[in-house]
């Protein structure tokens, strides 16, 4: 199987052990289409990539999770990290360190003024800074990379290399020691910057200038890795006018090899149909015993293709036949911003918009990864949208057959695996970016607000608390080595019970 | 108000109450009403009383000096007086009598703007005015997102559409004059549908925007217009800012502080400007975000209250509400604060300033009161989830805020804590959602705001509305005119047809802005060809050529310039030859850095750079001149060169705000006008090489309220074919406009540059 390779190129031990034991752990998930999965059994330990694992479900299998906190207070928090002003990432924590990406606000490295992306190094113990990668904002400007929004990418993280898109549109692999170790490792060795706290670059795929894609607003993609190959959407979209596409011919979804940067193989799929931009992550997967990696499209379809030879396996779309698609955010037809998520052979998925083209109907769909061909029709195995589930820009959790998903206006959804059925749903009051996600018996979903509600995980609704973090929190929270980290825009708390 | 005490007085006429514009002829009538201090209820009835003629109310604060009237209400009838199906994002304006709005209206060809005018007892309209949407990148649900302006002196209304028209109509719908902001002086209006409200100041009427135009004002800049309220003529311009961050919608406002009339503008580069109303000069400057204002600053005396919902210049907390003492003078940051609240975000709704305390509405939807003095919060309450609409406080604390997903509120500030008297949800059966992006309009115990498809008239009948005065506008300082410090020119900025005569005129103002005598002054031309005698008499030459330049005005050491360019009149003929290498045709907008004169295939030709992978540099619109009536043919010739295999240039002309374009990335020859929606969308095949010259011939033909649009290309070596290419007819013509060129270099990057494209042999003649 592609976890164990990939888990066996790994350099320490101690990562090694960790990496085997979830892997197992994930490829139990991923064959085990028979019944819901106990929530004990989630991974645990490292958080790796955004999700945790590849299949992207939002659930951990952590315990000793608080349920209450408070920031101002100090109550059950453990460290809380300084970032910049704005911080989108979500942290990825592996072996001792915790990467997140956010932008130049908190001025970290003195020298280094005015707006650009971060990818940040910090400690696990202790949330010290240890290191940053810095990125200079493109010349192009916001149509491009868009001011003070930092890099929004969630790393993959393999033994001693880090794999992000920055916000020039670059696939960046990175060495997780940065300069700290005194070692700049090739074959990239021009750094801008190169002192010893900021980062070292292995290799840079240019996807603007080697691909021609002209990224709309901000690349955002987290990579996906499977073995030896590097999966991410290109964000290519239009131009700053909004209806012109520039670049149909460049791609909107690559597989990279992880060792050197070249391109395996591209496709560009949405093409012509590309409504605005690229904003998903792509998931890998065992479906039906046939390993997939799906990409959601800036078309609104969900596309699966072979790992190895990018062709496609199966597509389908999200938006119902009649949708229509209008600049500004008045029509019905949406694009995907959230991430697929695997889940017993099946892939859970919502469409979305950009959050300044407002509320809409929204469609949440629940699609069977086993067949070919365009399964619009034949693989949708659920749906539940229009006034039931509104624009989306989160990621699903799925745990013990009960599926939570939320929506730009402010629900969170709890729903029956396998008939989507409601169980329940909890208006926030307040916009939603972030994910829902479920850990140690717990579903938490954070708000533009500051809040973070926390609610029992089942099929009752009974909300145990609502945690105030006093600045928006567009991110989704992580549980990882007994501890439970959430950035708002511009910290990150590190949340353990006190004992 | 007068020692503090609060007056309550009756409502006489319409012109009592006239806000500070038309004040000083009320003054004397007011002082007497503010020392009767009579209470006396009214009947409501909109012919009188206090008005709403600026979007912020008549004070441009966001507060009404009256007792609410509406404290519940229903969309099933309670207390609606009435309703019309006109839906939007604007705040309505009550003047005279009437309700003036901006809105979009119809669908597909039929899409367009349009200024409304409503009796305000009944809802009827009176009269609208259409317009067609061009050469924007604002798409079809942020049509009608200003607000249009009254003047009470004259009675005029001033509207800035989504095209970027200027207009004035009297009260009656009669259009008195336009100008075309994006044609004649560079608009951007960017894509998030964020424009400038005209504000009336004195004899002026003022609109900011962000602009790249001809000559001097090519470098991208907010730009403050000014104009002749009564003619349209340029004035005068001010920029005071740096490069622009971003577009943005916040409305200057006008205020006397501590004796200096003054005009206070937040920019597109993040800083919050002070300047001398008469000549734009800048009197303060207080950096409040890193990122474009959007909101529209409160003044009260020397107060002036701001906030933004992005980047602090310092820290990681985003937003503030700043109060600022707008009696300093320079880079005031420092000096000037009085107090901030970081980390309240109020990036899109405008505060309110009412009874001593600060109203803001953060970007999701939680109302927050302030205390005018230190900033303290009273308290807060949630709204919502986005928060884009102004709250409008009575002087009985009653708060009246819509909130973008589709609730209005009316709450009462009770102290120290914020009680809902009413909240109202809109749904659709088909569960669109109701947005409001507006803010509530209150005038004579009435409340007016729009929904996104529909306007509201609330109200009692035969209610009583309890009035207070509006202080009177702050005097200006009158000590004696002092000397000059200040030589102005007008007009400020002109374009001419060769052998045409303008008259310029000058005239001196001391520091406080007053006119005062001067010296005798010298008249001179830089840059422009023509001549220019010692009385300001300006000749154009008399050869249908381009130039473009500055009339400069001296007398000792105060100097003064205006714009000025010469466009030929049609029919004219451009092949370049007459212009200098690496030079640009003087007086077009948009060339300047992004094109050049260069020779190719043994010809002097115009040729867009690929250079700059910055978004406004990739693309060219090139505008020859200002508006012209529609009805003429444009034939130039065209080459577009390839970057790889991924990408070609798109070329082609703009004629009458339609533009026909060979696409690069697919082969086809396209008509369209208001691109990103758009209105209007036209193809056809057309297979077409990158290194060879074709020739396009495009002609507009105008036809009742209809317009023939007819195209054709062919490689410039073969014979032009007796067949048009593409045909189309618009039902609603754009009636004129800028001849221009159209170039677009996707795929360039910072590393490597684009595809590029030549112009040569432009003609553009009336129709045969």
């Amino acid at each position: 199987m592609n976890e164990v390779t990939m888990a066996s190129t790994v350099n320490s031990a101690r990562w090694q052990a960790r990496v085997v034991h979830f892997s197992l752990a994930t490829v139990f998930l991923m064959v085990g289409a028979v019944s819901a999965e106990p929530l004990e059994k989630a991974k645990k330990g490292d958080w790796s990539m955004w999700g945790g694992s590849p299949d992207r479900n939002m659930v951990s299998g952590e315990t000793g999770i608080p349920t209450v906190w408070d920031a101002k207070k100090k109550e059950n928090i453990h460290w809380a990290a300084p970032l910049g002003s704005q911080s989108y990432g979500n942290p990825i924590i592996v072996n001792g360190k915790i990467f997140i990406g956010t932008n130049n606000g908190g001025g970290f490295r003195p020298n280094i003024k005015g707006d650009k992306g971060l990818m940040l190094c910090l400690e696990e113990k202790t949330g010290k800074m240890l290191w940053q990668a810095t990125h200079d904002k493109l010349p192009s400007g916001r149509v491009n990379d868009w001011p003070e929004q930092g890099i929004c990418s969630s790393p993959v993280v393999e033994g001693n290399r880090l794999y992000y898109v920055s916000n020039r549109c670059e696939l960046v692999c990175a060495d997780t020691e940065g300069l700290l170790d005194g070692k700049n490792d090739g074959p990239l060795e021009n750094e801008t910057y190169k002192e010893s706290q900021d980062g070292d670059y292995i290799w840079i795929l240019d996807m603007i200038e080697e691909l021609g894609v002209f990224p709309h607003n901000l690349a955002t993609s987290s990579p996906v890795l499977a073995g030896d190959t590097l999966f991410v959407h290109t964000s290519n979209g239009v131009d700053e006018g909004h209806l012109n596409l520039p670049a149909p011919r460049a791609p909107a979804f690559i597989a990279v090899d992880k060792k050197t940067g070249k391109v395996v193989w591209e496709r560009n799929d949405p093409g012509e149909h590309t409504l605005h931009g690229q904003w998903s992550s792509p998931t890998y997967g065992v479906i039906g015993g046939r390993p997939q990696v799906i990409f959601a499209g800036g078309d609104g379809w969900c596309y699966s293709f072979e790992p190895k030879s990018g062709e496609l396996i199966w597509k389908y779309n999200l938006n119902p036949k009649d949708a229509k698609y209008t600049l500004g955010g008045k029509g019905t037809k949406s694009y995907i911003i959230g991430t697929p998520v695997i889940q017993n052979d099946r892939i859970f998925l919502a469409v979305g918009q950009d959050p300044e083209h407002g509320e809409g109907p929204g469609h949440l769909h629940a699609i069977d990864g086993t067949k070919t061909g365009d399964v619009t029709e034949s693989a949708k195995v659920w749906e539940r949208g229009g006034a039931e589930f509104h624009r989306t820009l989160s990621t699903v959790a799925v745990a013990d057959g009960l599926v939570y998903a939320s929506d730009l206006s402010g629900f969170l959804y709890c729903l029956d695996e396998k008939t989507g059925k409601l169980h329940w749903k909890h208006d926030t009051m307040a916009a939603i970016w972030g994910s829902p996600y479920v850990v140690d018996g717990k579903v938490m979903l954070g708000d533009e607000d500051g809040k973070v509600v926390v609610l029992q995980h089942g099929k009752e609704m009974k909300v145990l608390a609502t945690n105030e973090l006093e600045n928006s929190v567009y991110t989704t929270p992580v549980a990882s080595n007994g501890t439970l980290y959430i950035a708002n825009r511009n910290t990150l708390f590190a949340i353990r019970q006190k004992k | 108000m007068i020692d503090g005490k609060v007056s309550i007085r009756i409502d006489r006429s319409s012109t009592c109450d006239a806000p500070h514009q038309g004040r000083a002829m009320v003054r004397t009538f007011q002082t007497f009403l503010y020392l009767a201090a009579i209470v006396i209820p009214f009947t409501a009835s909109a012919a009188h009383g206090h008005d709403w003629p600026f979007w912020r109310g008549p004070e441009q604060t966001g507060m009404v000096r009256e007792k609410a009237v509406v404290t519940s209400w229903s969309q099933q009838g309670e207390n609606i007086l009435w309703q019309v199906p006109v839906g939007g994002r604007t705040t309505p304006i009550v003047m005279n009598g009437r309700v003036f709005l901006i809105a979009p209206v119809g669908e597909g060809l039929g899409l367009r703007e349009r200024v409304i005018c409503l009796d305000a007892d009944t809802g009827k309209t009176l009269w609208e005015y259409s317009f067609n949407v061009f050469d924007t990148d604002v798409v079809e649900n942020r049509v009608g997102w200003t607000s249009v302006t009254g003047d009470f002196e004259t009675g005029n209304i001033y509207a800035h559409g989504t095209g970027g028209e200027l207009f004035c109509f009297d009260r009656d719908g009669k259009l008195l004059w336009k100008r075309s902001l994006r044609e004649e002086f560079g608009r951007i209006s960017g894509y998030g549908g964020r424009l400038l409200n005209p504000v009336i100041e004195e004899d002026r009427v003022m609109v900011g925007f962000t602009a790249s135009g001809w000559g001097d004002h090519a470098k991208p800049l907010m730009r403050y217009g000014i104009f002749d309220k009564r003619t349209g003529a340029v004035l005068l311009w001010a920029g005071p800012g740096g490069p622009p961050q971003d577009t943005t919608y916040s409305t200057t406002v006008t205020a006397v502080v501590d004796g200096w009339r003054t005009i206070i503008a937040g920019n597109a580069d993040g800083v919050l400007y002070g300047m001398k109303a008469r000549t734009g000069e800048t009197l303060w400057s207080y950096r409040l975000s890193k990122l474009a204002l959007n909101t529209t600053p409160v003044v009260d005396g020397t107060f002036v209250y701001a906030t933004h919902g992005e980047e602090n210049p310092q820290g990681t907390l985003m937003g503030t509400v700043a109060c600022i003492d707008a009696t300093k003078r320079g880079d005031i940051t420092e000096s000037g604060t009085l107090w901030r609240a970081d980390g309240i975000e109020v990036g899109y709704a405008s505060p309110a300033i009412a009874n001593g305390r600060v109203y803001v509405v953060d970007n999701s939807a939680n109302l927050f009161c302030l205390d005018a003095k230190g900033g303290k919060e009273h308290w807060r309450h949630n709204l919502g989830r986005v928060g884009k609409g102004s709250p409008v406080v009575t002087s009985d604390g009653i708060i009246y805020v819509g909130e973008q997903t589709g609730t209005f509120h009316i709450l009462r500030d009770a102290g120290d804590k914020c009680e809902s008297l009413d909240r109202e949800e809109f749904k659709r059966p088909d569960e669109a959602l109701v947005e409001i992006f507006g803010s509530p309009a209150v005038a004579n115990g009435r409340v007016y705001f729009m929904t996104r498809y529909a306007t509201y008239c609330l109200g009692r009948k035969d209610a009583q509305v309890l009035k207070e005065p509006i202080p009177p506008f702050a005097k200006e300082r009158e000590n004696p005119a002092e000397v000059a410090t200040t030589l102005q020119v007008f007009p400020g900025e002109v374009s001419v047809v060769p052998g045409e005569k303008t008259q310029f005129s000058a005239r001196f103002l001391d520091v406080g802005t007053r006119v005062v005598a001067g010296d005798k002054v010298e008249w001179s031309l830089a840059g422009v060809k023509g001549q220019i005698d010692s009385n300001g008499l300006y000749t154009a030459p008399s050869e249908a050529a381009f130039t473009a330049g500055q009339i400069v005005v001296k007398s000792g050491t105060l100097e003064a310039k205006a714009r000025l360019r010469v466009c030929p009149k049609l029919p004219f003929r451009e092949d370049f030859e007459g212009m200098a290498a690496d030079s640009t045709p003087p007086g077009w907008m948009g060339v300047v850095r992004k094109t050049k004169i260069v020779t190719r295939d043994g010809s002097k030709v115009l040729q867009k750079l690929a250079e700059d992978a910055s978004a406004p540099f990739m693309r060219v619109k090139a505008y020859m001149s200002p508006p012209v009536a529609g009805g003429y043919t444009m034939v130039a010739d065209m080459l577009g060169t390839p970057k790889g295999e991924r990408f070609r240039p798109d070329m082609g002309l703009i004629n009458s705000r339609y533009e026909l374009t060979l696409m690069g990335t697919n082969n086809v020859l396209r008509l369209e006008s208001w691109t990103p929606v758009p209105r209007l969308r036209h193809d056809v095949a057309f297979e077409w090489s990158t290194d060879r010259w074709y020739r396009m011939r495009f002609e507009v033909k105008l036809d009742g309220d209809k317009a023939h649009l007819r195209g054709k290309v062919w490689p410039r070596d073969s014979a032009e074919p007796a067949q048009w290419t593409i045909e189309f007819v618009d039902p609603f013509a754009n009636r004129e406009g800028s001849p221009g060129l159209y170039a677009y270099s996707p795929g360039t990057t910072p590393k490597s540059k684009g595809p590029e494209v030549f112009f040569d042999n432009i003609e553009v003649r009336p129709n045969e």
